[in-house]
């Protein structure tokens, strides 16, 4: 029983890591991307 | 900025983790439980399946920041300075996992979380923290070739620790297992073999899919950058 726990905590940090990086790389992307257009939008202006 | 760039990215770290999630199950699923006589831990074992190929990953990313280093050292290159970056950052997250999931499995099966004698073990901790450390300072610092200078610096030697790190189970192995594939290796029933490789194909290709986002960030930032000066020299 302690080694099935020790099973599904580590693969539960492993996809917590997993999933909170891709989480921030998309965020920091997404937000990037709409200010460039912001910016870009201006520019032509 | 190119949205092919971006749409490749996505779509990459989209599949690694699609390709990751069915490792997984193969891992928990399809591959057979090995014997008690064999492992303290059975169960446990089965963190290889994503242990085995986030180290890989990560060892692929330590060689590309050094190889991103020694291209903005050599020839001032933007895309090896670029390069530098997402390597740190993919080898930051990957070795996490890698520095995280193995401490869990040696205290199953070892009874002890980590050994400070086991130079394995040592030197991998050294190039995650290593790859943390150019990820963190890199947003603390202005850009400039000042500080990319020292951040290659730190990419190159903190390199050495990779081939010791590769050799480390050949020459000194004392709690850290021992190479299973490849030449010396202990070998792997067939299936658990496949879904070993299965795995690797995933993070590598998640690797990939990292890369190209993080290269996608750097060149949004450094448009607004351009495109800010731009408009401040206008005015």
């Amino acid at each position: 029983m302690g080694d099935m726990v020790n099973l599904v905590i580590a693969y539960t940090v492993m996809i917590g890591l997993l999933a909170a990086w891709s989480w921030m790389l998309g965020k920091r992307l997404l937000e990037l991307l709409s200010r460039l257009e912001v910016i870009e939008g201006n520019e032509d202006e | 900025m190119s949205r092919r760039l971006v749409i490749s990215g996505l779509s990459l770290w989209f599949l690694g983790l699609v390709l990751a999630c069915i490792t997984l199950i193969l891992g928990l699923v399809w591959t057979p439980s090995v014997d008690n006589e064999t492992m303290n831990a059975p169960a446990a074992q089965r963190i290889f399946y994503w242990h085995v190929p986030s180290a890989w990953a990560s060892m692929l990313a330590f060689t590309c920041l050094f190889a991103g280093s020694i291209a903005w050292f050599w020839k001032r290159s933007e895309w090896g300075w670029k390069l530098h970056v997402a390597a740190a950052e993919a080898g930051m997250v990957f070795g996490l996992m890698a520095i995280t999931s193995g401490p869990i499995w040696g205290h199953a099966e070892w009874g002890v979380a980590w050994d400070w004698t086991d130079v394995r073990i040592n030197t991998f901790g050294i190039l995650t923290a290593l790859s943390a450390y150019l990820v963190i300072a890199r947003r603390s610092q202005p850009d400039g070739d000042d500080t990319r200078d020292t951040f290659s610096a730190i990419g190159l030697f903190g390199f050495a620790l990779v081939p010791l790190t590769y050799m480390a189970t050949r020459w000194w192995q004392r709690r850290h297992p021992g190479p299973v594939v490849g030449p010396g290796g202990g070998g792997l029933e067939p299936s658990m073999a496949t879904t070993m490789w299965f795995g690797v194909l995933a993070f590598v290709i998640l690797f990939v899919g990292l890369l190209l986002i993080e290269w996608s960030i750097l060149n949004a930032e450094q448009r607004i950058s351009k495109i800010q000066t731009k408009m401040d020299g206008d005015v």
